[in-house]
């Protein structure tokens, strides 16, 4: 590292955004930044400085490395003995609360055609987090969060999860316990989402989804359960030969399509959010001082016949939203996840340098600039998260850096004045 | 952007017999992860929001170091960051989602890790405890940057989050520290 003078401290000066060496500024979003962290600590955080709520871990280590086996599956191994499919599971039994919730109903949005997630808004979700089968297989989902022993014993996570999913069964049943008995409690939520009184389609399987399911007791306790409140139940939603099943980590792997996208979503929890939250945000957005982008195309409309003038627009609305997407997303990176936000501007700048050498070659055509851009991007983007990226995301993260470089100033082909 | 989007662009530029050119220097990475940078916001930092130590030196916590150099170079962050210590204020417990919106780039931030490792071991910086103590004399880098700074009027940005985050109250034990 240079001491003394640092260069271009006044360029770097940028009011109202993320000052830049080259006094870009990223486009600050003000808006709600809200991002959905799934409590997965990157590789060399600073445990110490962080303190306990940091430090302690949100599974602790001996009891996870017991749980979640893996499944029996005749897929290749990944690496170290376990099956993609195995592999989710283990990571999915590691995700506690509504990170294993919301994981659990992708993996069924995604499998399921008529997989229906229900939102826990405007008063709650009634007991359910899914439905499925033309609203007939209904789907509660539990992420136990984990604390340190005696909370971890086997009969202790038992408990918790009866005493959880006993809950979501008495919603359902419209029942609620007083002083031991059963007595009826209307269910005002789920009326809504099933449509009644027009829709009377009655609940033929109840799913209860857990992270933690081991301990076979588990099925007994909630079977038995389940038997007292349908007596006890008028059954308004729940068919009179409804049945139960429980599933873990383990079931939800070997019946959902299981892929590369499963696995990352496991993995990197924050950077599907970031993706998913640029995702919604890019419709809306305005990059900053268009001015160049605009003179560009502007350029190339006063260079061709009119005839070209609607292709080039739509190109320019095209470019025009993938660098607000580069943009969104270098914002949430790099407030969000900076060790990777790191990486990728390290890959942006090598494929930069790696298309400029390419094109410089003799008999190189100049136009290839562009394709071994963007072909230059998605080979160094292959490298993030340990070559983990499924190639739509990694094309996607590609397109957005292409349009980044025509929407920014390092690619432009107006004449030189 | 659909594949086509680049090859039509190139068609179009072939047909208009333009010649795309592009200015590597200007791809380079941003400049929130150039060590020098960040050695500039850490000394910005330890002043504004430092407390004196001795004559020369001025001390700040760790956590708390770490935590307002982030977003002093993140300022989009600031307010989640109020929002948070609103809601310890009030006494209501930040819910999950509050309380991982915010810190987990700031844990995360391995770069100023490096950077303070480098400050010790050159003496600039000296922990002792939970605080880091430096000095801003001029004849050490971090006075030197932090007197370049004042001399150029730069990084007004950075420099008014930190203003703000030094009157914010936010406790050690709010950074569970």
């Amino acid at each position: 590292m240079a001491i003394g003078a640092f260069p271009g401290a006044g360029a770097m000066a940028a009011p109202g955004g993320i000052t830049t060496r080259a006094n870009r500024p990223f486009q600050v979003d003000r808006g709600s930044a809200s991002f959905l962290g799934y409590g997965v600590w990157p590789k060399g955080s600073d445990h110490d400085r962080c303190g306990e709520a940091l430090r302690r871990p949100l599974v602790p280590a001996q009891f996870a490395a017991s749980r979640a086996a893996p499944p029996t599956d005749d897929r290749a191994p990944k690496e170290g003995g376990l099956s993609p499919r195995g592999e989710y599971a283990r990571k999915l039994g590691l995700l506690t609360g509504d990170a294993f919730e919301a994981e659990v109903v992708t993996a069924f949005q995604q499998t399921l055609s008529g997989f229906q997630r229900v939102p826990d808004k405007p008063h709650g979700d009634g007991g359910l987090d899914g439905i499925s089968h033309g609203f007939t297989h209904a789907y509660c989902c539990y992420g136990l969060e984990l604390q340190p022993a005696p909370g971890t014993l086997t009969a202790a996570l038992r408990k918790k999860i009866v005493r959880k999913f006993k809950d979501d069964l008495l919603r359902l049943f419209e029942l609620k316990r007083v002083r031991g008995a059963m007595k009826d409690c209307e269910n005002t939520v789920l009326p809504k989402v099933l449509g009644l009184p027009k829709i009377t389609t009655k609940f033929k399987v109840i799913r209860l989804i857990a992270n933690v399911f081991e301990d076979n007791q588990l099925i007994g306790d909630l079977r038995t359960a389940f038997e007292m409140f349908r007596k006890a139940s008028k059954r308004r939603f729940i068919a009179a030969d409804c049945e139960l099943t429980i599933w873990g980590p383990v079931d939800v792997a070997n019946n959902t399509a299981v892929s590369e996208q499963f696995l990352l979503r496991v993995e990197h929890p924050a950077l599907f959010d970031v993706l998913r939250i640029v995702t919604a945000a890019v419709d809306t957005h305005e990059p900053a001082d268009q001015d160049k982008f605009n003179a560009k195309f502007d350029d190339l409309a006063s260079r061709l016949p009119l005839a070209r003038a609607a292709g080039i627009e739509s190109l320019r609305a095209t470019f025009k939203r993938a660098w607000s997407r580069s943009i969104l997303l270098n914002e949430r990176l790099s407030g969000t996840l900076p060790n990777l936000h790191q990486q990728v501007e390290g890959a942006r700048a090598r494929a930069a340098t790696d298309a400029l050498i390419a094109s410089s070659k003799a008999n190189s055509d100049p136009l290839d600039l562009l394709e071994k851009s963007r072909e230059g991007l998605r080979q160094q983007l292959v490298e993030l998260v340990k070559g983990g990226l499924p190639p739509d995301v990694r094309d996607d993260l590609a397109d957005a850096e292409t349009g980044r470089l025509i929407g920014e100033c390092p690619l432009d082909w107006r004449s030189v004045s | 952007m659909s594949i086509d989007a680049v090859q039509q662009l190139v068609a179009l530029l072939r047909e208009a017999k333009a010649v795309p050119r592009l200015r590597a220097n200007a791809v380079g990475p941003s400049s929130i992860y150039d060590p020098l940078y960040r050695t500039v916001i850490i000394g910005l930092a330890l002043r504004l929001c430092g407390k004196k130590a001795t004559e020369s030196e001025v001390t700040l916590a760790g956590p708390r170091l770490k935590l307002f150099q982030f977003v002093a170079v993140h300022r989009h962050l600031l307010p989640s960051l109020r929002g948070w210590v609103t809601a310890h204020e009030t006494g209501r417990r930040p819910n999950l989602e509050e309380w991982t919106s915010f810190p987990r780039g700031y844990v995360a931030d391995s770069l100023y890790e490096r950077i303070v490792t480098y400050l010790v071991a050159t003496g600039e910086l000296r922990p002792e405890g939970k605080n880091l103590v430096g000095s801003l004399d001029a004849r050490c880098l971090l006075g030197r940057l932090v007197v370049a700074v004042d001399a150029n009027s730069a990084f007004e940005g950075e420099r008014s989050t930190l203003i703000e985050l030094s009157q914010t109250r936010i406790t050690l034990g709010m950074l569970g520290a």
